[in-house]
């Protein structure tokens, strides 16, 4: 029963519901108590329509037909005995309008169109718009000044298409730049008003290029000049140089009260109107001998007046001194050597000034006393030691005359042979000379001739002392001389006057035929037994068995030596012919020997390659009486040595000359030591074998 | 028994008087040995029996005598007590001719009899 209950209690309360809702659609007032949701009615003809149970309305009130717009309007819809139905006006657009249209359809031309459109004859058809199928302009500006364009469609209506027509090529008030130009300019163009680009222009430019110079008149007609910097910037004057010594039309004083003008050219005009001296200036060329002028300040010279003390040329004696005037002023110009204040010239009679006169003040003669006073005391000229009076005197010169040797008449044509072999013919004829006059004295004698010397050890000539061992040449004399010292020292000529006094005639170190001075002459010749003239001969000239001197034959066989005075053995060799000796030949001194060979045919070679008159290997005998070498090499490192002697045959082999074969050189050095005690070299330089070397000798112990 | 009283100045003066002879021993054997070098080199180079040079300059004939003789032969003919060396060399050192003790020999080519 309580189910059942409960169930009518709901049933009571889902109808009361139902009821509550009922009631309200079905208010004529409220048009949306039915209706249809929009395009749920497929069926879309005339009549009613069925909502096919898809619609709710109210009870009572049945779906009509679909309102195309689900609009139902009060007056135009309704429910008519539960059928929603229409109010009788045309529903479908394209209808005739009967009895109106239903909204939202409008009545056009006797159409039903909806609102907004027209009847077009066929349709309803919206108003035409713009013209079909263009774009049109619409007003408006767009992009880069251009035009907006809206695109009508087919049907004349405007679409949302637009588009921007007739732009420019550039954005108005925009600019491009491109590249340096001009002075630190670029390259610029801007967009115009009508977005077209201008034409390309140089902006930014400098004042100037870099580097560019720009001057400018300066100061006094000078010059400055500024220089454009890297920024194309003119930078600061610089100083103002080349001015001129003044500003154009500048005057100014100048040289003698004259006046200048400074030039167009800035410089100072020639001086004029100068005057002819200088103020203050004096001159005495423009005046008489002694008179002087001044220059005034205007230049121009004033009047001569005297100057000075005196005229030139006068002369006078004041208070003993005696004066001159040569320069208008008077000056002392006396000779008073004797320093007594009275000048020669004013009457002063001592003997300084006047040569032997003597006074109160002098003597006779130099004395021992007055020989160191630095005074002439017997006024002859001559001070202290000068003054023969102090010959003697200690401290002082002693006089010597000039003293020659005298030599005899033989040494004299000794001297005369000797210049006669020498071609000497000026010395030669002051030699006869002097014997023919029988002046046998060794320079010109002159006893005058004298001078004080501090050494008394001098030789004087010409009033000159000399040195012992001095060495002159007198003009026009006949010999060199030589001084040899003694007490007083003599003239000798220098060389050895005798060479057979066995006196050092010349002190030379070297007496009689020692000295050269003495040397004789070996000469002579050497010829075969057909008496023809041996060419290359050696003459060898021996001093007992040793060879002093050699020489060889012309082609002519003749030879010739120098060599001192004495006795000699000669030979003569030739590797063709048998050697000659000839013994005891005397050679005098200053003369001439002959000695004359006359060789046979044979040979002057030993076997060991000398000659038998020396002891030289001479290549020249290769092949005679037994010489031989090894060969060529050896026979000329052999020349001219002597048997025995160890001569290079290259650089690592030596011969025993003359006919050893080469060896190997052994080079050993000397080691020596002392294991006990101190060792003690000593080393003297001696020739072995032709060559110097050491010899040593060590001592240990 | 009393010490000696010896000085340190006494003592100093020995010990210099030492040392002083030592010096003077040292230097007289030296020069001794400096003396028979010369004499050596003397007898060698001047006029004497066994020169083997003559004004400087060696005599082939003398040098081979001295070469023949011995050693011993030789010191006793020179009078020397030292024992010493004769050697001739080149300009480069070369040894030439050589002859004396082996004592101053240090490499067995020099100064063999």
């Amino acid at each position: 029963m309580k189910n059942i209950f409960k169930f009518a209690i709901i049933l009571v309360f889902v109808f009361a519901l139902s009821s509550i809702y009922v009631t309200a659609s079905h208010d004529p007032s409220d048009i949306n108590a039915c209706f249809c949701k929009p395009g749920l009615w497929f069926d879309f003809g005339p009549g009613p329509k069925d909502c096919k149970g898809a619609n709710v309305c109210a009870s009572g009130y049945t779906p009509l037909y679909d309102c195309p717009f689900a609009v139902l309007e009060p007056g135009i819809n309704e429910c008519i005995s539960g059928t929603c139905a229409c109010n009788g006006c045309s529903n479908l657009e394209g209808e005739q309008c009967h009895s109106g249209c239903c909204a939202p359809l409008q009545c056009s031309s006797g159409h039903c169109c909806l609102v907004g459109k027209v009847w077009g004859g066929d349709s309803c058809e919206f108003p035409q718009e713009c013209a079909q199928n263009t774009w049109q302009n619409t007003g408006n500006s767009c992009g880069n000044c251009g035009t907006q364009q809206r695109f009508c469609d087919s049907l004349g209506q405007w679409t949302n298409s637009y588009q921007c027509a007739n732009e420019g090529i550039c954005s108005t008030g925009s600019s491009e730049f491109d590249g340096g130009c001009g002075a630190c300019g670029t390259y610029r163009r801007d967009c115009d008003s009508a977005c077209q680009w201008s034409n390309w222009y140089c902006s930014g430019e400098g004042s100037c290029y870099p580097g560019q110079t720009q001057s400018q008149a300066c100061g006094n007609g000078g010059t400055q000049t500024r220089t454009c910097t890297s920024s194309c910037g003119w930078g600061s004057w610089g100083s103002c140089t080349g001015e001129g010594a003044c500003s154009p039309g500048q005057t100014q004083s100048c040289g003698s009260c004259g006046t200048q003008t400074c030039q167009s050219n800035s410089q100072w005009g020639s001086c004029t109107g100068q005057g002819v001296c200088e103020p203050g200036q004096t001159d005495s060329s423009g005046c008489r001998a002694c008179k002087a002028r001044t220059c005034l300040n205007n230049c121009q010279w004033g009047p001569c007046s005297s100057s000075g003390s005196c005229t030139t040329g006068e002369t006078q004696c004041v208070n003993d001194r005696y004066q001159t005037c040569p320069s208008c002023t008077w000056t002392n110009s006396g000779t008073n050597a004797d320093n007594d204040a009275k000048d020669l010239q004013c009457g002063d009679s001592l003997c300084d000034n006047a040569a032997n006169v003597y006074d109160s003040t002098k003597t006779a003669t130099e004395t021992s006393a007055t020989c160191k006073d630095s005074l002439d005391n017997d006024c002859d000229g001559k001070t202290d030691c000068v003054d023969s009076d102090c010959s003697g005197v200690a401290g002082c010169c002693t006089t010597i005359s000039r003293e020659c040797k005298l030599l005899q008449e033989y040494q004299f044509r000794d001297l005369f042979r000797r210049c006669y072999s020498e071609g000497n013919e000026a010395e030669c004829e002051r030699i006869r000379d002097r014997i023919n006059n029988n002046n046998y004295y060794a320079c010109p004698y002159n006893p005058s001739d004298s001078s004080c010397c501090t050494n008394p050890n001098s030789c004087v000539v010409n009033g000159v002392c000399y040195e012992d061992r001095a060495s002159i040449t007198l003009p026009g004399d006949t010999f060199r001389l030589k001084c040899v010292a003694r007490s007083p020292g003599q003239w000798v000529p220098e060389f050895e006057i005798d060479c057979a006094n066995g006196i050092d005639d010349d002190l030379d170190g070297s007496t009689d035929c020692s000295d050269q001075d003495c040397d004789g002459t070996l000469n002579g010749y050497v010829k075969n037994q057909n008496n023809q003239p041996i060419l290359l001969a050696d003459i060898n000239i021996k001093k007992d068995l040793t060879t002093v001197k050699t020489a060889t034959t012309n082609q002519l066989g003749d030879y010739s030596a120098s060599i001192s005075c004495g006795t000699y053995n000669l030979v003569a060799s030739h590797p063709d012919y048998a050697p000659q000796t000839k013994t005891n030949v005397v050679v005098l001194g200053r003369q001439q020997v002959e000695a004359n060979f006359s060789l046979v045919l044979g040979t002057s070679c030993e076997a060991d390659c000398t000659y038998a008159a020396d002891n030289l290997v001479h290549a020249s005998c290769d092949g005679k009486n037994g010489c031989t070498f090894y060969d060529d090499i050896a026979k000329n490192a052999c020349d001219l040595s002597q048997p025995g002697w160890i001569r290079d045959y290259n650089a690592s082999h030596y011969v025993v000359c003359a006919s050893g074969s080469p060896k190997l050189k052994v080079e050993i050095k000397a080691v020596v030591s002392c294991s006990s005690g101190t060792l003690v070299k000593m080393v003297r330089i001696v020739v072995y074998n032709g060559k110097p070397v050491r010899l040593v000798v060590a001592t240990c112990g | 028994m009393k010490k000696p009283n010896y000085k340190i100045d006494e003592i100093v003066l020995v010990f210099i008087v030492v040392v002083i002879v030592m010096i003077v021993s040292i230097f007289e054997q030296n020069a001794s040995k400096t003396i028979e070098a010369e004499k050596i080199t003397f007898l060698l180079l001047d006029d004497h029996k066994l020169s083997i040079a003559n004004n400087g300059e060696v005599n082939a004939n003398k040098l081979k005598e001295v070469q023949n003789m011995g050693y011993e032969e030789l010191k006793n003919s020179l009078n020397v007590k030292n024992d010493f060396c004769i050697y001739i060399e080149d300009e480069n050192g070369n040894i030439i001719l050589s002859k004396g003790s082996t004592k101053l020999n240090d490499d067995g080519f020099v100064c063999r009899e």
